[in-house]
């Protein structure tokens, strides 16, 4: 059975649309809801792509003039039920220790707490997956706690290393794949959460809830070791 | 073996029509930034329209020739492209022979140009593409750029008869002074609408590269307190810094961005976006959804060679 919702379609250009869904009387959050519903697109549709942030689903689709038509059919051919909420809480090891690249003495300096302080505040909350995207893989995690809340760096870095985690606003954040980044980087960790190979085994996505353990040096070798 | 670089030029990297359809786990789209000019190489060569080539920008390379191969040069206007210190010309079958050096060396005017070969370039798959994407260092050769002595090898790759009818005028049609746009999501939040867009001038910035071109000259008044949460973003999406100054997402655009999105240049005109050079001055003109679809056709006409991507 399919569930009513309902739907907002604004047309952006000859091939973009954008999808917004009233969330008001629904208990799934928009996040989690517009991933799934850009996945059910992907499935029925030919000839688009889709991102999803935590506010719309966006399609483009690669022909011209798009078939909205058809686009707003598997839209309404999706099923809000069909989304599985889980519970279980995702441990996510992290290393704070200086790796060659962290910002945390600034950040520290910036917000005018210890380094111990700021680790136990990023690894005392549970965050959630809020979007995926940026760079390949990038996990958008929140909210942040407004203590350690600290703006993008006014430079960004061209590369940063795979498993760093940064924080930025209301957000912390997994570089699954490396690349350029703003945001600064207080942490690592030692496993990646993205197989390029597979796109359908992503292990963090939107809904999905999570937390940071600390581990030491050691530790985070053995891990890396392991792979 | 089929060729060696003896000068790789300013940032040469292999493309094809690269990775669309993977943009929901954070992969850019890559590939050719003027897939028209790319296109038109291929089609000359009577190649598959996404085989992929090589992808020069403001200075091209100097290779040996190893093996005998075919070869076409399409896109930016070269000040002279030689084999041998024989001058030859783009959009024209190039046969080269092993033993021959090929140079291609700085463009007149646009800044990119394409080098297509009768066979496929081996490079590095992933999702179905080769295109290098740099910044993640996948695709390509090594995810990098051509570096000095490089060897790239060449595969067999299956010909197709070339329809291929040049219009006889040179240079190509990649005129840049004018980027046709449509109304981004949040045109809004400018403060003088559309009144007054048309006459903001606009200079490419050194800074730009296959992500973004930044730019310079004149700014706009937009009403944004920085703190819009991540949106979608395209190649070709226009967002505006809460300084007011345009950034027009390019190739290799990452899938969210934390600006405000203006304005969207219409698909007939993005792959004029690759040929934005540095110092290049131009104006947006503002055209509805359907002037936008009629742009496109009217391209596809004008190439009938160009698929959709």
């Amino acid at each position: 059975m399919k569930s009513d919702f309902n739907k907002k379609v604004s047309v952006i250009s000859e091939d973009i649309l954008e999808i917004k869904i009233d969330l008001e009387n629904s208990t799934i959050k928009g996040s989690e809801l517009y991933w799934h519903l850009a996945e059910h697109l992907l499935s029925n549709q030919n000839d688009i792509e889709v991102i999803a942030s935590e506010e719309m689903v966006s399609v483009r689709s690669k022909t011209i003039p798009m078939d909205a038509n058809g686009i707003e059919s598997s839209i309404s051919s999706f099923d809000l039920s069909s989304i599985i909420q889980v519970d279980e809480v995702l441990e996510i090891p992290i290393c704070y220790e200086q790796i060659s690249i962290s910002d945390i003495k600034e950040v520290s300096k910036q917000l005018k707490l210890t380094v111990n302080e700021i680790i136990s505040i990023h690894s005392s909350a549970v965050y959630e997956v809020k979007a995926i995207g940026f760079t390949p893989g990038f996990s958008y995690l929140g909210d942040l706690d407004e203590r350690i809340s600290v703006p993008r760096l006014i430079k960004p870095r061209t590369d940063t290393p795979v498993g760093a985690v940064g924080i930025a606003n209301n957000r912390t954040g997994i570089y699954c794949l490396g690349g350029p980044g703003g945001w600064p980087i207080i942490g690592i960790t030692p496993i990646n959460y993205f197989n390029l190979n597979d796109s359908h085994s992503l292990k963090l996505k939107p809904g999905i809830k999570i937390n940071f353990k600390e581990i030491g040096k050691d530790e985070f070798r053995s891990i890396q070791d392991e792979k | 073996m089929a060729i060696q670089f003896l000068k790789t030029g300013l940032q040469t990297t292999v493309q094809d029509l690269g990775r669309a359809g993977s943009r929901h786990i954070g992969i850019p789209q890559s590939g050719c930034f003027d897939y028209v000019s790319s296109m038109k190489a291929n089609e000359i060569l009577g190649k598959e329209i996404n085989s992929p080539v090589l992808e020069c920008t403001m200075t091209g390379p100097q290779f040996k020739v190893l093996k005998d191969i075919q070869a076409c040069v399409s896109g930016a206007r070269i000040n002279q492209i030689t084999i041998d210190g024989v001058k030859v010309e783009q959009n024209k079958v190039l046969s080269l022979k092993a033993g021959n050096i090929f140079t291609a060396d700085v463009v007149q005017e646009n800044l990119r140009f394409y080098i297509a070969f009768s066979k496929n370039i081996q490079a590095t798959q992933f999702l179905d593409s080769v295109s290098t994407y740099l910044p993640g260092r996948l695709g390509g050769i090594n995810g990098s750029k051509i570096e000095n002595d490089q060897i790239i090898d060449f595969e067999e790759a299956r010909q197709k008869n070339s329809s291929y009818q040049s219009s006889g005028k040179y240079p190509d049609d990649l005129l840049t002074s004018i980027i046709r746009v449509v109304k981004g999501p949040e045109f809004q939040l400018l403060n003088n609408g559309s009144s007054s867009l048309e006459s903001h001038n606009f200079s490419v910035s050194n800074e730009s590269n296959r992500m973004g071109i930044r730019t310079g000259g004149d700014r706009f008044s937009i009403d944004d307190q920085g703190l819009m949460k991540s949106k979608p973003i395209y190649p070709g999406t226009i967002q505006c810094s809460n300084g007011g100054q345009p950034i027009i997402m390019g190739a290799d655009a990452q899938t969210l961005g934390g600006y405000p999105r203006i304005l969207q240049v219409i698909k007939a005109d993005r792959h004029l976006l690759g040929q934005l050079r540095p110092n290049d001055n131009f104006v947006f003109k503002l055209v509805s959804i359907p002037e936008a679809i009629d742009a496109w056709r009217t391209l596809k006409k004008a190439n009938p060679f160009i698929c959709e991507l």
